[in-house]
């Protein structure tokens, strides 16, 4: 091996081959690539981070309701003059609620003026019954209570009373009423559907009804809430003779056209991707296309079931514009099928924009929005754990180096 | 040893292979050339790849003979086309793929840090079982590599050399009056031949092909082996081939693989008429396969 | 075993007869959904189309807005389609990007990698309302709010709802959608066409500009469209981050703008006289319809045609 060694050092005097070996070992190009591929790490880092923000700041403004820190109960301490001489120029802005900046313009008549008048609320704000109440505690948000004037405990969520009350229990129970309809109808007419497209009909048909489905999927969700408040509403009232015509059950309906694409197109995929071989197997048996659909198929595909039913759970609960527009909005504890409801998302939509920022109120829609966040979450956990954990075992390798080749592609 | 000068300008590192042989040659190094001695263009040297744990290849030597066609056969999960990936640093893609050993192109090892991979398969180029042109027209195909390297000076002569890449395959004129037309138009058997077109178009040294005709019928299939006759003038071909009679018809020399390891290396001739190995035997009156 | 006894055995527990059932409700069920969507679609396109006039779409000011006969969607349309340009220029680069990064050059044993994926998929399953807080809190209140005081502005100037944090909002939403589909479209380019461009001597970026992009570009697209589609269509995340019910033509990004779905939501829930104002508020359900339809269509259509052209014969 040595006299290739010396071989090697010589100069190669053909110029084509010399050429040849200096660009073979001509500089390396990767390094750019390289450059590429950092730059694309930060970007997806960046996606990261966005989900992490999303998180952080909703939880952010939510996080002093939910430790506690945030109370609407309210005594009246008055504030003397010598003590509003004492305070510092922020601590004055923010008893008279003005911005530090406007307060510099005022004229000292004004300044107290604007002192009587904040006085005078306070005292009559904590007059009020039951203004020592911290109706944002948690026993208050969760439990219900007998307020002043009632003649029981009840579940009341009134922010924009005297005496706010932020019981969330009508919205979540209302959530969940409506979240149930619409998958009792979107359930079975999604898996039906999906059942029928991939394994009964013909192609023709498929190609019309996956189409379709499609389009349903992207249809705004506020042209389904529109099409719910002129039409739908109109005909159920005018079908059961209800008085009530934004009801739960309306926006069930509702909801559930817009559920039915998720689910129908998760549980279509399930099933078809069960391998032609179980069918096969089921039909040298003798089974004929129901059968084995039912008997074989449908246990095959059944993690993927699961999965779409999962989704359209969480896509049920978040969903905000339908029942802002067809629910009825009337954020009582009711569980009758045709009594008017209030979603928790609906009630982000309508009262998010009349609160003061920092405000209670504001702070607990947040909260409702860090739940809906979680539930959400966890409902996306759980479909892929699903789906990972109850997929079928795999198939038993032939070729033990095909197969290590093909894992190291 | 010390290297023969010669009175003419010496010949290139590398190592000589006696044209009519006595199976296989020692790895020895440097004779004087004789007359009727070929020049060496990649030395396959102890080369072993492991995949994990796996080892695929276990120390092959032989090597690739300058403008003649070697055939690589044996039976399927030998490790035919791992070695031809080695040729051209394909694996480097593969994860777990580790390669030991020297692959010595003009006597420079193709695995030395210094070496520019990306630049090496352009010199050593490769053509699939499955043909894969672009999605773009016949033209674009064969200009992909000229326009890619930089190899055309003009217009003019970019279509000059995608034409005359075609011509060497056969398949100039009949696609002459559609070169703009999508590549996907054409059969099985011309997409093929586009592909060593493509590949030649960039003047490599070597021509690597994996089972060019097995996913094609018998008559496209037949076509690409008259290429070889042809090309082999200018090019230094090898082929991955699970089909005998194809080595047979169209490779000066053949090296038979077996479970990952050189059984036997030899001049076509010799190896399929007298075998030295008992398993190449075997192989090739079909025992087994 | 006699065939004809182990096909009877099957057939105990009378399944075999529920069949003659089964498949008819199946098909009757798949039936009432087409029915329903045919309705939903129909009394839309119907009634709205009534009121569809060439005054309608191209005309309008943000007067007289519940006067059937003298409003017109124009400013809705340009609002909306101003959120979404802003919105693609945001979302386009940065969820290709994405999606190239996790499909051609991530390992697979790479955590940057199965984190970002966690994130598209957690970021798809978000309520829209969400996304919408996560506007005001963010965008509005700390980047606005933060400009701002940077400024040293005393009125609020970036730190109120304007088209520029609508389009941000948007962009997070649609994110998902544009990853998704360029990894679809990615993964339907077969590897054999990327050794084809290694083995000719290019790098892996040259491979994936010059011949795998221009073949997944279609996919690409789609996405593209399916995420203005959603952009236009989604009105949770905008209500307080920018949308307005009546507002000049946007022009400049702190302004608010007034947007299709959104006009569909307050025409709809607080017209004064439902029955007088009903044809506008059908007509105008029905050109936010029309354009969502164009857009699903076109995507789709897209991403049938070009990629059957890309499909090789054999």
């Amino acid at each position: 091996m040595e006299a290739f060694t010396e071989i090697q050092s010589g100069i190669p005097a053909d110029p084509a081959v010399r050429g040849v070996l200096g660009d073979l070992l001509a500089a390396d190009e990767r390094r750019a690539e390289q450059a590429a591929v950092a730059g694309m790490r930060i970007v997806a880092g960046g996606v990261v981070a966005l989900v992490l923000c999303l998180f952080l700041f909703v939880f952010r403004e939510a996080w002093p309701l939910m430790s506690g820190q945030v109370t609407t109960a309210r005594k009246y301490a008055p504030v003397t003059a010598g003590q509003f001489e004492g305070m510092t120029h922020e601590e004055r802005a923010k008893y008279l609620r003005v911005e530090p900046a406007r307060l510099l313009q005022l004229s000292p008549e004004a300044v107290t003026q604007l002192a009587a008048l904040r006085d005078a609320e306070t005292r009559e704000a904590s007059s009020q019954p039951d203004a020592g109440v911290n109706a944002a505690s948690w026993q208050n948000l969760l439990f219900p209570r007998q307020w002043n004037g009632y003649d029981r405990p009840e579940y009341i969520w009134q922010p924009n009373s005297k005496t706010p009350k932020f019981n969330i229990m009508p919205l979540l129970v209302g959530s969940l009423r409506i979240c149930f309809m619409a998958l009792a109808v979107a359930l079975p007419l999604g898996f039906a559907a999906a059942l029928f497209v991939s394994q009964f009909a013909s192609p023709k048909v498929r190609e019309w009804v996956k189409p379709v489905v499609e389009l349903l999927a992207g249809c705004p969700t506020v042209v389904i809430g529109f099409f719910g408040l002129l039409v739908v509403a109109s005909m159920v009232q005018a079908t059961f003779g209800l008085t009530i015509r934004l009801n739960a059950f309306v926006a069930g309906m509702c909801v559930a056209l817009a559920v039915i694409p998720t689910v129908f197109s998760i549980s279509e995929e399930a099933l078809s991707g069960v391998s032609e071989s179980f069918r096969d197997a089921a039909r040298a048996l003798g089974a004929d296309e129901w059968q084995s659909a039912l008997r074989v198929v449908v246990p095959a595909a059944a993690p993927g079931l699961m999965a779409a039913a999962l989704l359209g759970i969480g896509r049920a609960l978040g969903e905000t514009m339908i029942a802002m527009m067809v629910s009825g909005n009337a954020a009582a504890l009711d569980l009758s099928l045709f009594a008017s409801a209030r979603t928790v998302p609906a009630t982000i939509g309508q009262e998010l924009a009349e609160t003061v920022i920092g405000g209670v109120h504001y702070r607990v829609l947040f909260l409702l929005g860090a739940m809906l966040f979680a539930v959400c979450f966890v409902t996306n956990l759980l479909g892929s754990w699903v789906l990972s954990r109850l997929r079928a075992v795999p198939a038993p390798m032939a070729d033990p180096v095909a197969e290590e080749a093909r894992l190291a592609r | 040893m010390n290297p023969t000068t010669l009175p003419n300008p010496p010949i290139i590192p590398l190592r000589l292979v006696p044209d009519e042989d006595e199976s296989m040659p020692e790895p020895e190094a440097l004779h004087a050339p004789l007359a009727g001695e070929r020049e060496v263009v990649i030395e396959i040297d102890r080369v072993s790849v492991r995949y994990g744990v796996t080892r695929v290849l276990d120390e092959v030597s032989f090597p690739i003979v300058r403008n003649g066609v070697t055939a690589i056969i044996g039976p399927s999960g030998c490790g035919k086309s791992t070695l031809l990936r080695t040729l051209n640093r394909m694996n480097d893609f593969q994860l777990r793929a580790s390669v030991t050993g020297e692959v010595r192109f003009f006597g420079q090892n193709i695995y030395a840090p210094s070496v520019n991979p990306i630049r090496l398969r352009r010199h050593i180029g490769m053509v699939f079982q499955r043909s894969n042109p672009f999605a773009k027209s016949v033209f674009e195909n064969v200009a992909f590599g000229l326009r890619l390297h930089g190899m055309a000076t003009s217009p003019a002569d970019l279509h000059e050399r995608a034409q005359r890449a075609l011509e060497q395959v056969g398949l100039w004129h009949e696609v002459k009056d559609r070169l703009h037309d999508s590549a996907l138009t054409l059969s099985g058997g011309q997409q093929q031949r586009l592909c060593i077109a493509r590949a030649l178009a960039v003047d490599p040294r070597v021509l690597l092909l994996d089972e060019p005709a097995s996913a094609l019928d018998p008559v496209a299939g037949g076509r690409i082996e008259e290429l070889f006759v042809t090309l082999k003038e200018k090019f230094t071909i090898v082929i991955v081939t699970h089909n005998l009679q194809q080595a047979g018809r169209c490779s000066d020399f053949t090296a038979f693989l077996h479970m990952g390891r050189l059984v036997e290396f030899a001049s076509t001739e010799q190896l399929f008429s007298s075998p030295t190995c008992q398993e190449t035997e075997s192989y090739i009156s079909g025992r087994f396969g | 075993m006699n065939p004809i006894e182990t096909s009877a055995d099957l057939s105990r527990g009378g399944s075999r007869s529920f069949g003659r059932f089964g498949v008819p409700v199946l098909a009757g069920l798949t039936g009432l959904l087409l029915v329903l969507v045919a309705f939903l679609f129909g009394a839309i396109l119907i009634e709205g189309g009534h009121g569809l006039r060439p005054g309608f779409v191209f005309g309008g000011t943000s007067e007289g807005l519940f006067d059937p006969h003298k409003t017109g969607v124009f400013p809705m349309i340009f609002g909306t389609s101003a959120l979404v340009i802003l919105m693609t220029v945001f979302v386009v680069p940065l969820g290709v990007i994405t999606g190239i990064y996790l499909q051609e050059f991530a390992s697979p044993v790479s955590r940057l990698a199965g984190a970002t994926r966690l994130a598209v998929k957690h970021l798809a399953g978000i309520p829209s309302i969400v996304f919408g807080l996560f506007g005001l809190g963010f965008f509005v209140h700390f980047l606005g709010g933060g400009l701002d005081r940077i400024g040293g502005a005393t009125e609020p100037v970036w730190g109120k709802p304007g088209l520029i944090w609508a389009a941000l909002t948007m962009a997070v939403l649609t994110v998902p959608v544009v990853v998704v589909s360029t990894e679809e479209a990615l993964r339907s380019v077969p590897d054999s066409i990327r050794d084809a461009g290694l083995s000719l001597g290019a790098t892996r970026l040259e491979t994936l500009r010059l011949a795998v992009l221009p073949q997944a570009a279609p996919g690409i697209l789609t996405g593209g469209m399916l995420a203005v589609s959603r952009g236009a269509g989604e009105v949770a995340p905008i209500l307080f981050v920018g949308a307005a019910f009546s507002a000049p033509l946007p022009n400049s990004l702190n302004d608010q703008f007034m947007e299709l779905g959104y006009h569909i939501f307050v025409l709809s829930t607080q017209s004064p006289d439902v029955d007088r104002t009903r044809p506008l508020l059908f007509a105008t359900a029905c050109v936010l319809l029309v354009l969502t339809f164009a857009l699903n269509f076109t995507a789709i259509w897209v991403r049938m045609n070009l990629r059957a052209r890309m499909r090789p014969l054999h």
